[in-house]
């Protein structure tokens, strides 16, 4: 069994691994001209590949029995990252720029990301713990978020980063988790409840009091983040909470009055802020203003354009075009640079890691682990599906990361403890399930 | 998307079909045995398809983005207000680096090239009378039009035509071999076009009924394309003085008047009401209608100055075309009815998007007023109203009346062709819509004739050769109206279909009917 485990998981992550040597190969052979390519950056390359194929090695080793395509899906993911950074380096990165040594920060948070992986994966339910702590979990994530807003630094007009000297969180992406184990442990404990009416005189109502502190708690995460300008953030806490909602509670009733609420929220966002309105005018419109708001939206779509179905080939396009290309918009190069047919692999890996961990979900035991799975998978699959959808200008661009793609260190790390989680959960209930066998059998 | 690039999509999408299945293909999904359904874990998977559905949302919108929109996306370029012009840099390196394809008449002579004279390659309109079917080459500053953009990847050799250039292009980024275009342009027609319209504002489109490829499509006033190229940085100050002094005139030299400018038809809108009631059955050639002079509709008085005897009042279906009574053809739309009237436009795609090389303006037949209103409808039945079309419009109609009920689609590009001279890829000529039947076709042909024979546009006979034809003098909101002139010549059956449209340009019997015939005369002489 272990060992099955090991060759599949092994194997699966063996295209990660060359994909990698291929990706920084290839970009150093378009771009082997300019001189801030060094045989040190391929060395990179060696070190994360090997990385990447350790961890299905430890693990079988540890006796891990999780899930075993969710790692190799995730390391696909990063090695796309890690060929993108490398392949910028050159154009938006280097001395001059402010983003300095961009893929080599990138590899460092790619290789902490994995270890956060694979510890939680394996060895650290931590969450159980937070469990009896839910309140103190959300309220604090909150309150890290209004230090942030207070006396945080800023960055791309945005107040997003709480830090102390040179080490730098983005509080609003530890919201995403802190919200999750809350609503969890929340729906798990009222259960019962939950699913009951409230006799309020001769009516029967929906169990209003136990709504009340789930909906005030997501109110005020939600009020915090769209008060730090993080509109994307807000989406995605609103569906991941959505999503959560509906599988603990089943009725489809919440899921409109949360829609009609969320619709209504942002038309009253549309009138009251300008940020809003251009946002929405770009979505609609790039042209109608193209060298101030429209100009990111316009590269994009001249970048994605560009690529046909095999794309320029890595190295060979021109991404760096795009402002911000290393953050929001790191689809659009990829698209550009891997085609039609690169951007289709990275929306179909999102959706193998979603049905993965929703399958983790369905098999769950605890209904602590269920809630906490489709919080987890959700999440991240929503969050690719709001920039994404952003970048392709099927929804407005509402700035968040592409996970395990994007750089950012804390959604690096935040997403990998995420998937960290999910195999946790995985593991447990396999180890479970065949302890289980053996006792009956 | 050329097919090459169709198979390997098809391929992906298979192998990654193929990844999915082997990811959810385990037992994991499936009902434990023993026990129900739990209802919570169908919640689960209903999420999980609902999520997935946004993820096949973006794998559709981004094979619209990045192919099949890819070319209109990728070399579309804009202005802000001040004036300052954004493209694509890539499309501006890669139409300068390629050997960039000419531009052939449809005898395969050139009519734009790139000239190397100097060293530095130089994009050289020669024909100069096609202008706007050419477009500008202005990639450092107001980027292409007309076959320029349209076709930029074939020209550039960005586009991959075959399996063997598809899998080139695979190793080799860019920098391919330019693609020479051939147009369907005769190259004598195209320049007897631009003259007769040289001292006038206005257009001419020469088209075959038959196969739909255009002869002849000129606009007036003209621009000179070479004055806004832009190879090198030495051209640019030429060139914004160019199109600045282009965008100053009021006229609209840039404008291509047969695909982008909508103007109300006037008379010659009368084949298409009289084709709709004959092909409806709500008339006959010699149905009789009484126009003694005016009518009045819900209070509304349309009078009639078209009468060649005014103390005659009786007047027939055909006799009305011929002398274009609008108190006749008043009372044939509102014979016919809004619904079917509304019907027959549609069938004629007025309204709906031409398929053609360039982007063409889908005109209307109803603006504020629906046709539900007595007089909107009477109106429009005789050309006026609110309904505008585009002089290319009214030459599909010609050529649908012409051509037995098939209005064909407009072809502009005869056939792209690899750097060894042979043929890449061809165009086929093939029906846009079929609005009337052979047999409505006929009778208004034989209408038309009758108009030649004895009406209004007796002036466009030609010895020889039989002419159909209808004149239109549509009301343009100041003193001078539109002159507009649609027809058909052959030796026997109609070879060429012309439609003139002269901006502000007077009675459309006058100087339109004469380029009209001068351009029918030369095109369907034998």
């Amino acid at each position: 069994m272990v060992f099955w485990r090991l060759h599949r998981e092994l194997g699966l992550t063996l295209f990660a691994a060359v994909l990698l040597c291929c990706g920084y190969a290839a970009s150093w052979a378009n771009e082997h001209a300019i001189p801030t390519i060094s045989t040190g950056q391929l060395q990179s390359a060696a070190v994360l590949a090997t990385a990447l194929l350790l961890v299905p090695i430890v693990w079988s080793v540890a006796r891990m029995a999780s899930d075993d395509i969710i790692f190799p899906v995730c390391a696909l993911l990063l090695a796309a990252g890690a060929v993108t950074m490398h392949r910028l380096q050159p154009d938006i990165g280097g001395p001059d720029s402010n983003l300095g040594n961009l893929s080599g920060r990138h590899t460092v948070y790619v290789l902490l990301s994995i270890i956060v992986m694979v510890v939680t994966g394996r060895w650290f339910p931590f969450w159980s713990f937070l469990r009896r702590y839910k309140y103190l979990t959300v309220v604090g994530s909150i309150g890290l978020l209004f230090v942030t807003l207070v006396a945080g630094r800023e960055r791309y007009g945005a107040r997003l980063w709480l830090g102390v000297g040179s080490f730098e969180i983005q509080t609003s992406e530890l919201i995403k988790i802190g919200l999750i184990l809350f609503l969890a442990a929340y729906l798990h404990e009222k259960h019962e409840m939950m699913h009951g009416r409230w006799q309020l005189w001769r009516l029967s109502l929906p169990p209003v009091p136990y709504l009340i502190p789930l909906v005030v708690l997501l109110v005020v995460a939600l009020l915090m983040v769209v008060a730090m300008n993080d509109l994307g953030t807000a989406l995605l806490l609103f569906s991941t909470a959505l999503a959560m909602l509906y599988v603990a509670l089943r009725r489809i009733s919440y899921v409109v009055v949360s829609l009609a609420a969320f619709f209504a929220g942002s038309a009253f966002a549309y009138a009251t802020f300008d940020r809003v309105g251009v946002r929405i005018q770009n979505w609609l419109d790039p042209w109608r203003d193209p060298f101030v708001s429209g100009y990111q939206q316009i590269q994009a779509d001249y970048a994605m354009s560009s690529g046909g179905v095999f794309g320029t080939g890595i190295g060979r396009g021109e991404p760096w075009r795009i402002p911000a290309v290393h953050t929001d918009y790191v689809f659009a190069a990829i698209v550009e640079e891997w085609g039609a047919v690169g951007g289709l692999a990275i929306i179909i890996l999102f959706g193998v890691l979603l049905f993965r961990g929703l399958r983790i979900a369905a098999r769950a035991d605890s209904l602590y682990d269920r809630y906490l799975a489709v919080g987890l998978s959700a999440s991240i699959a929503i969050q690719a599906i709001v920039i994404i959808g952003g970048v392709l200008r099927m929804l407005p661009l509402t700035g968040v990361t592409l996970p395990f793609v994007s750089a950012g260190g804390t959604s690096l790390l935040l997403n990998a403890l995420a998937i960290g989680m999910l195999l946790n959960i995985s593991h447990r209930q396999q180890v479970g399930r065949e302890w289980s066998d053996h006792v009956l059998t | 998307m050329s097919s090459p690039e169709a198979v390997a999509l098809v391929a992906t999408g298979l192998l990654l079909t193929l990844t999915i299945w082997l990811a959810l293909r385990d037992e994991g999904w499936r009902r434990p045995r023993g026990r129900g359904v739990d209802p919570q874990r169908r919640a689960v998977a209903k999420l999980g398809i609902v999520l997935s559905i946004g993820l096949v949302g973006l794998a559709g919108r981004l094979l619209y983005v990045s192919m099949v929109r890819a070319n209109a996306v990728r070399t579309r370029t804009g202005a802000d207000t001040k004036g300052d012009v954004l493209s694509n840099p890539r499309v501006i390196a890669a139409s300068l680096n390629a050997d960039r394809g000419n531009i052939l008449d449809k005898d395969g002579g050139i009519m734009a090239e790139t000239s190397r004279q100097g060293g530095t390659p130089r994009r050289e309109f020669h024909a100069q009378e096609a202008a706007h079917v050419l477009g500008y080459f202005s990639p450092l500053r107001y980027g292409f039009d007309g076959i320029e953009r349209s076709r930029n990847d074939a020209l550039s050799g960005a586009d991959p035509l075959t399996v063997e250039e598809a899998i080139r292009s695979i190793v080799r980024s860019s920098g391919g071999d330019g693609h020479d275009v051939r147009l369907t342009i005769d190259p004598d027609l195209q320049q007897r076009a631009a003259n007769l319209l040289s001292q006038t504002t206005g257009s001419a489109t020469l088209i075959e009924p038959r196969s739909g490829r255009i002869l002849a499509m000129a606009s007036s006033p003209a621009y000179d394309p070479n004055a806004l190229t832009t190879n090198a940085q030495r051209d640019i100050a030429s060139a914004d003085a160019a199109w600045h002094e282009l965008l100053a005139n009021d006229n609209r030299p840039l404008l291509m008047r047969p695909t982008s400018g909508l103007y109300p038809p006037g008379s010659t809108f009368k084949v298409f009401t009289a084709a709709a009631a004959i092909d409806a059955g709500a008339v006959r050639p010699d149905t009789v209608f009484e126009d003694t002079g005016e009518l009045t509709v819900n209070g509304r008085v349309i009078p009639e100055f078209n009468r060649p005897d005014e103390t005659r009042t009786q007047w027939t279906v055909a006799e009305g075309l011929a002398w274009s009574l609008n108190v006749v053809y008043a009372q044939i739309g509102l014979t016919l009815g809004p619904e079917k009237f509304m019907d027959a436009a549609h069938q004629f795609g007025i309204g709906e998007t031409i398929p053609f090389e360039f982007p063409v303006e889908s005109g209307q037949v109803a603006g504020q007023h629906s046709l539900d209103d007595e007089v909107a409808l009477a109106d429009t039945a005789f050309g006026q109203g609110e309904l505008l079309v585009t002089p290319l419009h009214m030459a599909l109609v010609m050529c649908a009346i012409a051509n037995g009920g098939r209005m064909p689609k407009p072809i502009l590009v005869d056939a792209v062709l690899n750097p060894d001279g042979s043929t890449s890829t061809r165009s086929e000529p093939s029906t846009w819509r079929r609005p009337i039947s052979a047999q409505t076709a006929g009778s208004i042909l034989s209408m038309l004739y009758e108009s030649v024979g004895y009406g209004y546009a007796s002036r466009a006979a030609i010895a020889g050769l039989n002419v159909a034809g209808k004149t239109g003098t549509a009301e343009s909101g100041r003193e001078a109206p539109h002159g507009w002139f649609i027809g058909s010549a052959g030796v026997d059956a109609p070879s060429v279909v012309v439609s003139v449209c002269l901006d502000y340009g007077g009675e459309g019997g006058g100087l339109a009917l004469d380029i009209g015939r001068e351009l029918l005369a030369a095109a369907a002489m034998p």
